[in-house]
């Protein structure tokens, strides 16, 4: 493996974390969303 | 929830992959974008329906910022409550989508560890290979250094020969010529009716003949042609390993290890960081009524389950899960299996019956006869594997207890065993591995002499012996990096040698007292008159010729040997009174 060949997966590897790291905030909007629904059932429910 | 956010998701999700190594991460980063963004609208179209009023009136991020803030205020009205009611069942399949895109989020960043992981493992592989091709690299620059020192030096001796030589001839042509100019100065004194005239011009032409030859001699001279092949093969293997020196040195700095290494481990901390926010996260949606298990993450292909890490030990994931019933518990556990929970007593875990039937541990007594009976049937090849032994140390510790006779065997044994080590070889091996960082700075000098030879073990200092013992247990602990060559060198010829060593001086008795104790005086009698000469000559390293009784109680060479004092001083000596005995006074 040529050191060229290695920084590319070294990148590959930093690519996808910043990728997983934006899903997580993507991920957490998400669940914010979720737990308001709830609350509003649970109000709704009294 | 329209199906766009959906299909976005799902789409992101499959084609990431590819996606991300064409360089396309921007685009699957735009698609999330327009997620959050649809999800503010939702949002803001949920309160804009719970208080009554047109979604463009609620832009404000503020304002969806404080939204159970505000719920909590709203819900105090009777009204507000109805339209909470309404918005609740209007916006139920919203909450299911959320759910299930949730659960694909957390799967995708799951492929992306995995992903990761495997480029971490091809990684690794390859720092390992890296580290192995720098150690055969300093290895082979070691030799080419001593390779060009020792091509400088032949060169050197050859031209110092051939200057010689030269030197050799000049003088005898110089002779030669001397002689011819006296001869041809005389002649032409004389008159050619001389009767030495022609005697002398014979001479002339018999020196000048001589000078000829001998330059023709010189010229054809075995030993300067010789010299000269020497010398050009020298120069031709110097230049080679010049070259291959110049070369190797190069790439051992292409391959920048310590540099890729702390890359590497640095991405390797982050995705191990990366999974640790799974256990987390799980456990909260798991608390928040979303069904998500870690088995559907696969993390770990083999158990389903979340594998330990020590980043995971500090949140607690190494435990199951919610939901996640620990089967390695309920599951029926094979009689070979190692008992490890510490906390449960082992017939909880294995049954009262499994418990019966598992193999007692051998003592460490057991082991050792074990160990000595393998040893003194053995071949010399399954001796190696025998003296590298974990149990080594109790087959040492049990020598005293074997009898004279397993004892002397044994000796024989492992004298057989004893492989020859190369020590230059083995200085350049050792060399090599400090150089690429496998065995911190092991001074090579601490079990070479300066003669070149391997030194006697048993005679090494405390302090050589723990840096021995260091090298061997990070040689160990690195053996991924040392290629197989290496290792087998370093374990025949290092390794195996020091036990071998070990052993064999173990074996001897360190002194009459220690050789005789235990036994009685029968006992005692019957090894002075039967054993007495092979093993004082053993002992105190006189010929077996010498060790007879009674020369021995007047051989100054003995009591010295064994004793480090002559007869006559231990004779001068009172007999020293022990502890046992003071206290009994």
């Amino acid at each position: 493996m040529s050191n060229e060949d290695f920084d590319k997966k070294i990148k590959a590897v930093n690519d996808n974390l910043d990728l997983a790291k934006k899903f997580s905030e993507s991920e957490k909007r998400l669940f914010d969303a979720y737990k308001f629904l709830l609350d509003l059932e649970v109000t709704a429910n009294g | 929830m329209d199906k766009t956010m959906d299909e976005k998701i799902s789409n992101t999700t499959n084609n990431n992959q590819s996606k991300f190594y064409m360089g396309e991460k921007n685009s699957i980063m735009h698609e999330l974008s327009a997620i959050d963004l649809e999800l503010d609208e939702k949002y803001n179209e949920i309160l804009a329906s719970i208080i009554g009023k047109d979604v463009s009136e609620i832009s404000s991020k503020d304002f969806v910022g404080d939204k159970l803030e505000f719920l909590k205020y709203m819900s105090k009205d009777q009204d507000t409550l109805d339209r909470i009611s309404e918005a609740k069942d209007k916006f139920e399949k919203d909450k299911k989508d959320i759910t299930t895109n949730i659960i694909k989020l957390i799967k995708f960043k799951a492929e992306l560890y995995k992903t990761n992981e495997k480029l971490i493992a091809e990684l690794e592989d390859e720092i390992v290979s890296r580290r192995k091709e720098s150690t055969r690299l300093n290895e082979e620059i070691i030799n080419d250094e001593q390779n060009i020192e020792k091509c400088t030096a032949e060169i050197e001796r050859a031209k110092k020969n051939l200057a010689d030589m030269a030197a050799e001839q000049k003088a005898k042509e110089d002779d030669l010529t001397r002689q011819i100019e006296a001869f041809e100065t005389v002649i032409a004194l004389k008159d050619s009716s001389d009767p030495t005239y022609e005697s002398d011009t014979k001479n002339i032409a018999s020196l000048k003949a001589q000078l000829e030859t001998s330059r023709q001699d010189y010229e054809l001279n075995y030993d300067k042609q010789a010299n000269e092949s020497v010398i050009s093969i020298n120069i031709k293997a110097l230049d080679e390993a010049n070259k291959r020196f110049t070369d190797n040195k190069y790439i051992l700095g292409l391959l920048m290890i310590d540099k890729n290494q702390e890359t590497l481990d640095k991405v390797k901390q982050d995705n191990l960081a990366l999974y640790d926010s799974f256990a987390q996260d799980i456990i909260d949606y798991q608390k928040a009524g979303i069904n998500i298990k870690p088995e559907d993450l696969k993390l770990d292909e083999k158990t389903g389950t979340m594998k330990t890490s020590p980043e995971s030990n500090k949140k607690g994931a190494n435990s199951p899960l919610p939901g996640k019933k620990d089967e390695s518990m309920s599951k029926p556990k094979e009689q070979s299996q190692v008992i490890t929970n510490q906390n449960e007593p082992a017939e909880q875990v294995l049954g009262q019956q499994q418990m019966d039937n598992l193999p007692v541990p051998l003592t460490s007594r057991q082991i050792a006869n074990n160990l000595k009976n393998r040893l003194l049937g053995c071949s010399p090849e399954e001796g190696k594997s025998i003296l590298a032994a974990s149990h080594f140390d109790d087959l040492v510790a049990a020598i005293p207890s074997f009898s004279r006779k397993e004892r002397k065997a044994l000796a024989e044994k492992v004298g057989q065993l004893n492989t020859e080590v190369n020590p230059q070889k083995l200085k350049n091996v050792i060399s090599a591995l400090n150089r690429s960082g496998v065995c911190s700075n092991f001074d090579v000098d601490s079990i070479i002499s300066s003669d070149g030879k391997l030194k006697d073990f048993k005679n090494m200092s405390p302090e050589n012996i723990a840096n021995l013992n260091t090298f061997v247990s990070e040689l160990g602990a690195n053996k991924d990096y040392v290629s197989d060559e290496q290792l087998d060198f370093l374990e025949n010829g290092l390794i195996n040698n020091i036990k071998s060593r070990t052993l064999s001086h173990s074996l001897r008795p360190k002194s009459l007292g220690d050789f005789f104790k235990g036994k009685d005086a029968k006992d005692r009698d019957k090894d002075l008159e039967f054993g007495t000469s092979s093993l004082f000559a053993n002992l105190s390293g006189v010929h077996k010729s010498e060790t007879k009784v009674s020369k021995l109680q007047n051989s100054d060479k003995f009591y010295e040997s064994l004793f480090g004092q002559t007869k006559d001083v231990i004779e001068q000596c009172p007999p020293k009174r022990t502890d046992d005995r003071s206290q009994v006074r």
